[in-house]
């Protein structure tokens, strides 16, 4: 990252080739489509050589920050184009199911691997706390949009979403 | 808030993006100088990863890498000729190479010195063998301008003041002549809204040059409003 905030083009080519994959990836698995997501992705990795001095080791790994700002790119994509928030309750579903059907390349295998592997420590958390999660996460919903979308209490979508924090970590200390 | 920090509720809501914009603002007002938050915080930070990290891994086209490159390294050429801070030169081959045309740098050369703004501001260059002109753009939208370098077989725009593009966006050149029109060159701008970029074939008097934001290239009709123009004369 140092090279890269000291805008040197051979260390952002280096970068583009270690994330950019998973960069894509969570756009389209948050945007739902191949255009948006190049879009997205070429946005925030723009935005990221253009501030690299920015990053910040102590706010976690370069892959973490740069997912983050995917993320809210993709989020705030979804937001502009639905008005303010993407659509509740059906929407909200369709988020949760959306998966691409894409060939794999065999390049792509390993990272596939690993991918399946972190997705454990989600999929071994009760239903309620999954899916509160990953309709803030990859939904771009607030909590009490959450709240209402699952006819529940504001607090008791903040509890599962904790629990279901405190899981994941609790996955990761474990070495997954 | 639990006395005068946030809940941890709200601080796991925070980290994965889901508070409403009154309570985020109260925690990024109040974490970055707590410790205690911001150790929290950053506990938060691997778990929030693997969200990221837990789709369908895909892989991105190849032209996605081309574009992201090509601009990273018009920024960086930008960048290298803002600190040599010497005189700004068009970076590209085609410009170059045009210039290498004694009769077209002349004519950039006399609006440089002469600093004329206007509709038509040079003259030919020659009459006879390698006739070139150069005239200035006339921009529909305030702020942008730049020049129209014409060369016998091809010539350059070189714009300045033009806003960035976002997504597959590009800036499209245009050019018509009589009842014809056909696109020519698409480019983006630097970071500083500058751009210079070749316009292809002779371009007879009369001819318009005109450019347009388009949201994707290779769009075979133009997407008003027309930036800019400039007539050959």
């Amino acid at each position: 990252m140092p090279l890269v905030a000291r805008k040197d083009p051979l260390a952002f080519e280096v970068f583009y080739d270690r994330h950019a994959g998973a960069a894509y990836s969570l756009a389209y698995r948050i945007v739902g489509g191949r255009t948006a997501a190049e879009d997205v992705t070429q946005e925030a990795l723009l935005s990221i050589w253009r501030s690299g001095a920015r990053y910040d080791r102590a706010r976690g790994s370069v892959r973490a920050w740069t997912l983050g700002i995917v993320r809210n790119r993709a989020i705030d994509l979804l937001r502009k184009e639905s008005g303010r928030s993407p659509r509740l309750a059906a929407g909200g579903e369709e988020l949760l199911e959306r998966s691409p059907a894409e060939d794999m390349t065999d390049t792509e295998a390993l990272r596939r691997e690993t991918a399946r592997e972190v997705r454990g420590a989600i999929d071994h958390l009760p239903d309620d706390q999954s899916r509160v999660i990953r309709l803030a996460y990859f939904g771009g919903f607030s909590h009490s949009e959450i709240a209402e979308m699952v006819n529940e209490p504001l607090g008791t979508v903040k509890g599962r979403m904790r629990l279901g924090m405190d899981k994941i970590r609790a996955t990761l200390a474990e070495g997954l | 808030m639990t006395g005068d920090h946030p809940h941890r509720d709200d601080l796991v809501a925070y980290a994965l993006g889901a508070l409403d914009p009154r309570e985020e603002r109260e925690v990024e007002a109040h974490a970055p100088s707590c410790a205690r938050c911001t150790r929290e915080l950053e506990s938060l930070a691997p778990a929030v990863a693997v969200l990221g990290e837990s789709v369908e891994q895909l892989e991105p086209p190849p032209e996605l890498r081309e574009r992201v490159m090509a601009e990273v390294r018009r920024d960086a050429a930008g960048a290298a000729e803002q600190v040599q801070a010497i005189p700004r030169r068009p970076q590209r081959a085609g410009w170059r190479g045009l210039l290498l045309r004694p009769a077209v740098g002349l004519a950039v050369l006399a609006i440089a010195v002469a600093g004329i703004a206007g509709y038509l501001v040079a003259s030919n260059g020659g009459e006879e063998g390698g006739a070139a002109s150069t005239v200035a753009v006339v921009p529909a939208t305030p702020g942008i301008g730049g020049t129209l370098a014409v060369g016998e077989q091809s010539s350059m725009l070189d714009l300045h003041g033009l806003e960035p593009v976002s997504g597959r966006e590009v800036y499209q050149v245009w050019v018509a002549r009589g009842q014809n029109l056909r696109p020519s060159s698409n480019f983006i701008p630097d970071s500083g809204g500058r751009a210079t970029t070749g316009v292809d074939g002779h371009l007879a008097r009369g001819t318009k040059v005109m450019v347009t934001r388009e949201p994707h290239a290779g769009r075979t009709t133009p997407t008003p409003p027309i930036l800019l123009s400039a007539t050959v004369q």
